[in-house]
């Protein structure tokens, strides 16, 4: 488990702070862009009137906009994600299995924040702010949280991983053990 | 024995159940969970030479806390090294700006960094393993430190980086430091108020990760079905 917490925020603090700098931004916000438009796209099905413009969603009809900006494009979700699939024994193809199918769960669910935050918010601005603050905050965490217990799971069915698994187990429960006998 | 796929998702709707309740619980104890992490925050801030803290109030009505500094004006000569009236007899120091450095006030929403607590109690609730007290305990000690990291670092930045009051700091924060305040501003509010309950929930259930795994290998040799006890 400390190897596990040491490579998470290891991986977690190098790879957001990567993604403030120029390099990353030149990903970042293209990738915004198009949230955005995907966004954008989803609603029109439904509401002709819903635009994009860059990382900025509105409704032409009510003048209500919304911009997407860091913490709602999912990038720090997928951030996360990632470093905690890279702590963890697995092989190279699970993880990129995991992340994949983690990519489409946390974006997925992404679409579904902005736009219940772009029509929450011009319903009510009480309601949209405790949304947008608190509520899909967690519930976007909460969905990583889903995906890496789900594919910590489908892990124990491959043998591949079965063994490192089980040595990274025995060896906590040594530590344990040690720790016990010292105390 | 259930299938670990359904323990799951039977785990993430605890989960949520317990939220809501952990929701309705913070919604009205707020003020009370967020004056400890604004305790520490006042302890750190108060370290550095540039300001001193003179207040740290908490506006129930706006759910904000105004945070008051006295900043201190470095001098020209402090500055420079040498005095500006080696160059101009007639120079006066300008007191309007040492004025203006006083009883600066800033705002910040302490509330965003303190919804870890619902999540991680919904959590530890959510998973009914035993020892529940000790780790809610911990972990909110752990939760309301890192909210502390989050509250020093909001009203860093809201003194360093904001242009209305950064012009009174600029002296005593390198770029350097100033780069430091962004990331950690940045860290305090997308990453730790959700990442850091999470986290903890999981280095506390290592048994409960194990089982699942074991559960998912069991579920394999039985062909995927879910199996009964």
């Amino acid at each position: 488990m400390t190897r596990f917490l040491v490579v998470f925020f290891a991986l977690l603090i190098s790879l957001f702070a990567l993604q403030l700098t120029p390099i990353g931004q030149a990903v970042v916000v293209p990738w915004t862009n198009t949230v955005a438009s995907v966004s954008a796209a989803i609603a029109t099905l439904l509401d002709p009137s819903v635009i994009a413009n860059g990382a900025v969603l509105s409704d032409r009809r009510t003048g209500f906009g919304v911009v997407i900006m860091a913490g709602c494009n999912g990038v720090e979700a997928m951030i996360v994600l990632f470093a905690a699939m890279m702590a963890f024994p697995a092989t190279l193809m699970q993880r990129l299995l995991g992340l994949l199918a983690g990519f489409v769960a946390v974006q997925s669910l992404n679409l579904v924040r902005i736009l219940s935050l772009f029509y929450l918010g011009q319903w009510s601005k009480p309601v949209f702010d405790w949304a947008h603050l608190y509520g899909w905050q967690v519930l976007i965490m909460l969905d990583v949280l889903i995906v890496w217990l789900l594919w910590v799971r489908l892990l124990s069915r491959a043998p591949a991983t079965k063994n490192a698994t089980a040595a990274e187990a025995n060896s906590d429960a040594n530590s344990d053990a040690n720790a016990a006998a010292h105390t | 024995m259930q299938s670990s796929a359904a323990e799951i998702f039977r785990f993430f709707s605890r989960a949520m159940v317990w939220l809501l309740v952990g929701f309705a619980c913070w919604y009205f104890a707020w003020q009370a969970l967020i004056t400890p992490p604004v305790w520490v925050s006042k302890l750190v801030l108060n370290q550095f030479s540039a300001f001193t803290v003179t207040q740290m109030r908490i506006d129930a009505a706006a759910r904000h806390l105004q945070v008051s500094v006295d900043g201190y004006v470095s001098s020209p000569e402090q500055q420079l090294g040498v005095s500006p009236k080696q160059f101009d007899p007639n120079w006066r120091r300008d007191t309007s700006i040492a004025t203006a450095a006083k009883n600066l006030t800033v705002e910040i929403s302490p509330l965003h960094y303190a919804i870890g607590l619902p999540l991680f109690f919904a959590l530890v609730f959510a998973a009914r393993e035993r020892k529940m007290i000790p780790k809610l305990l911990l972990g909110s000690v752990v939760i309301l430190l890192a909210q502390s990291v989050s509250v020093t670092f909001d009203v860093l930045q809201q003194l360093v980086l904001n242009p209305a009051t950064a012009m009174f700091f600029s002296h005593s924060f390198s770029a350097f430091d100033r780069n430091i305040v962004a990331l950690g501003y940045q860290l305090g509010s997308l990453i730790l108020p959700t990442v850091i309950p999470v986290v903890l929930w999981v280095a506390m259930h290592k048994k409960m990760l194990l089982g699942l795994m074991a559960a998912g290998a069991i579920d394999d040799e039985d062909g995927g079905k879910p199996v009964k006890n």
